[in-house]
């Protein structure tokens, strides 16, 4: 039986199938009778459609079904990076003006849409919005693509760390917020970093880090609320694939995972049994060997059942070393049969949700929420 | 067209795709058919993710290129056919320009403030350009017949193809400019630069290839070469026939309807999805078979290489462009 705190979050690299377990999950417990809301990233079309998300729908989570016996609800909503930031940056700024001043910014555009982290640090903030919201017992988070998801975990003091950089810090003497009070040595600096990059750049990117005064401690204060979120009241979720290069990513993000993981989600394996692969396979008259062996339903059933073959043994070898890996000696394994069809409404969600849902339930069918 | 004329149209393959497509196999299937068509191939890596030095059996790659003993004619003398791989990293690639322009020991006393750190994060486009400068300087010193380039996944694709706009725009002098403006030289040229995008016949893979296209041609005006679609199952002839045949004759082992099903319904939708890719994307496909291998060799390089080739033949020569 696994037991899971208030907020999971699924980690995994591109094309795996994060954000479909990450909405299964969250269908799971909802079934069980928890208000529960789903933050998605990047959804499929059809899984968007499945869960009634549509696009201009912004951060407000939308409320995809509610079961009337047991008063759980299940919720979903979109990262809207650039409106979370948005968001962050006139809750903290000082006035109005401040606030429309750095959004004008051409660099905020930049900072936005680019700096690597962003997205992820918006996620890490939408994460503490919906924990916060007494709307929900529990908050399901799918993560960014770039980077597997682990840039998430170090991301909420990318921003303070950003805007209080030592250099900005030398450039800006605390009492003051005019460039009149730049250091003999960071002018020199600057005008060094000026014949690089143009001078218009370097100072752009003054003008830019001016306007953030006075936001530095607001920020700072988010990151920590979001780091006690993470680390007290969050479990973690590995989605990962059985094929050697989303295994290596999967490796890789278990190396750089500090907390310990609670459940592995081997999705997308292919739906044969292995063991019922050989000549036996077992059709209407198979005495006749010619026959048998170019039969198109022998040869498909052959093939799929080399890949699921050697699917398992990567599966076998991938578990082994997440549990050899100290603190996820516990973690518990969940695998997932692929489908021919695509995941298109909540009944595929659901069959995936059932089978997530007898793993965290265990055989005796307790519950696995946590206190 | 033939694979020679196909590799001999441009000096520089930007492969991109979104993550879990395939790219990196793609990028390296490219460059081995390019150097089996007796071209001087340079394979390069952008990402540490990427896997390229495992799947090329390599040990591990760097900053220097390194011989890949591919199967065909590659030898250390002869440069025809020769297939080499590297790894470019941003940092190494600002170092080595910098050196270049006599600005290294500049460039060290503005690192050490910690101002190079500062600018990057609020102008990231500077890491990519330089990456791309990098690539641009070894088209133009012709250290390769053709570079193959193993672009970021595509959300950081298209910025990464859009940097050069964007730090001409920021930057108003400087060896960052130069190299901003020499890089969209390269660009917009499409006898030196095309970018290949990579997906898979899936739903998401398929919007996100039809949006990043329209993205790159709008916005930075490169020209896109075929769309590689990875991954597509082959056909098993009479396999739908005898599943119809066998119906519910119980005496027939279940797993073998299953199997049958589940592969006929998982063609049905790389069906449906190739072809809205065909309707909502007007460029050429090239579509390289599903192996039922769950890792990646030279093995099945070779073999996806093989296919590549047979497709390239049967694409339309470009149309005259009248440039």
């Amino acid at each position: 039986m696994i037991t899971l705190h208030r907020v999971t979050v699924c980690l995994g690299s591109g094309g795996v199938g994060k954000t479909t377990v990450a909405a299964a999950l969250a269908l799971a417990m909802a079934e069980r009778g928890e208000r529960v809301v789903v933050l998605t990233i990047d959804p499929a079309r059809r899984l968007a459609d499945a869960l009634g998300l549509q696009d201009g729908l912004g951060n407000e989570p939308a409320l995809v079904r509610r079961w009337d016996d047991t008063g759980g609800e299940l919720w979903a909503t979109m990262l809207d990076p650039a409106e979370t930031f948005r968001n962050v940056v006139q809750t903290e700024s000082t006035s109005d003006e401040q606030a429309r001043t750095i959004m004008a910014n051409s660099l905020f555009t930049n900072l936005v849409t680019s700096l690597s982290g962003t997205n992820e640090y918006m996620a890490a903030e939408r994460l503490h919005q919906l924990h916060s919201d007494e709307r929900f017992d529990r908050v399901v988070v799918d993560t960014p693509p770039s980077r597997h998801g682990i840039d998430f975990l170090e991301s909420p003091g990318r921003l303070y760390r950003f805007v209080n950089h030592r250099l900005y810090r030398s450039v800006f003497a605390p009492t003051t917020s005019l460039l009149r009070t730049v250091s003999a040595g960071s002018q020199m600096i600057l005008r060094l970093l000026g014949r690089i990059v143009g001078s218009r750049l370097v100072d752009d990117v003054i003008t830019f880090f001016a306007n953030f005064q006075g936001l530095d401690q607001g920020f700072r204060r988010r990151a920590e609320a979001i780091e006690e979120v993470l680390d007290t009241e969050t479990s973690f979720v590995l989605v990962a694939s059985p094929r050697a290069q989303p295994l290596e990513e999967a490796r890789w993000i278990v190396d750089r995972l500090k907390p310990p993981l609670s459940v592995v989600v081997m999705n997308r394996l292919c739906p044969v049994d292995a063991a019922g692969a050989g000549g036996g396979a077992g059709a209407e008259g198979g005495e006749d060997r010619t026959d048998f062996d170019t039969d198109p339903l022998v040869r498909n059933l052959r093939e799929l059942a080399a890949l699921a073959v050697q699917e398992q043994q990567l599966t076998d070898e991938f578990i082994a070393d997440v549990r050899g890996n100290g603190d996820n000696a516990d973690a518990s394994t969940i695998q997932i049969w692929e489908q021919g069809t695509p995941v298109s409404d909540l009944d595929d969600i659901e069959r995936i949700s059932d089978a997530l849902s007898a793993a965290m339930t265990g055989s005796g069918g307790g519950d696995g929420s946590a206190a | 067209m033939t694979a020679q004329d196909f590799f001999a149209a441009s000096n520089v393959l930007i492969v991109a795709g979104k993550g879990g497509v395939g790219k990196t196999t793609v990028g390296a299937c490219l460059a081995v058919a390019a150097a089996r068509a007796g071209f001087d191939t340079l394979l390069i890596e952008l990402e540490g993710f990427s896997h390229l030095a495992r799947t090329l059996q390599v040990g591990s790659l760097g900053y220097e290129p390194r011989t890949v003993n591919h199967h065909g004619r590659a030898t250390e003398t002869d440069s025809s056919g020769r297939l080499r791989a590297m790894q470019l990293r941003p940092e190494e690639a600002l170092a080595d320009y910098l050196d270049r322009t006599g600005m290294g020991p500049l460039i060290n006393r503005v690192s050490r403030a910690g101002a190079i750190e500062v600018v990057t994060a609020a102008a990231p486009g500077i890491r990519d350009l330089v990456t791309l400068g990098k690539i641009r300087q070894m088209e133009q010193a012709g250290v390769a017949d053709l570079i193959v380039v193993d672009a970021p996944a595509s959300g950081h694709a298209i910025t990464f193809l859009t940097c050069a706009e964007a730090m001409a725009a920021s930057s108003n002098s400087g060896p960052i400019r130069e190299q901003a403006d020499q890089v969209l030289a390269m660009l917009g040229d499409d006898t030196r630069c095309q970018v290949m995008l990579v997906t898979l016949p899936e739903e998401t893979p398929v919007s996100e290839t039809v949006e990043t296209a329209f993205a790159i041609e709008d916005r930075v005006g490169l020209k896109l070469g075929p769309v590689v679609v990875n991954s597509v199952w082959p056909t098993i002839d009479g396999l739908e026939r005898r599943l119809a045949e066998v119906g519910d004759n119980t005496r027939v082992d279940p797993a073998l309807i299953a199997a049958a099903r589940f592969r006929l319904d998982r063609q049905a939708d790389q069906n449906t999805q190739i072809d809205r890719l065909a309707r909502e994307l007007p460029l050429s496909q090239i579509t390289l078979p599903h192996l039922f291998r769950a890792d990646m060799d030279l093995a099945a390089i070779d073999e996806l290489a093989d296919a590549l080739t047979d497709q390239v033949d049967i694409i339309p020569p470009p149309e005259p462009t009248g440039s």
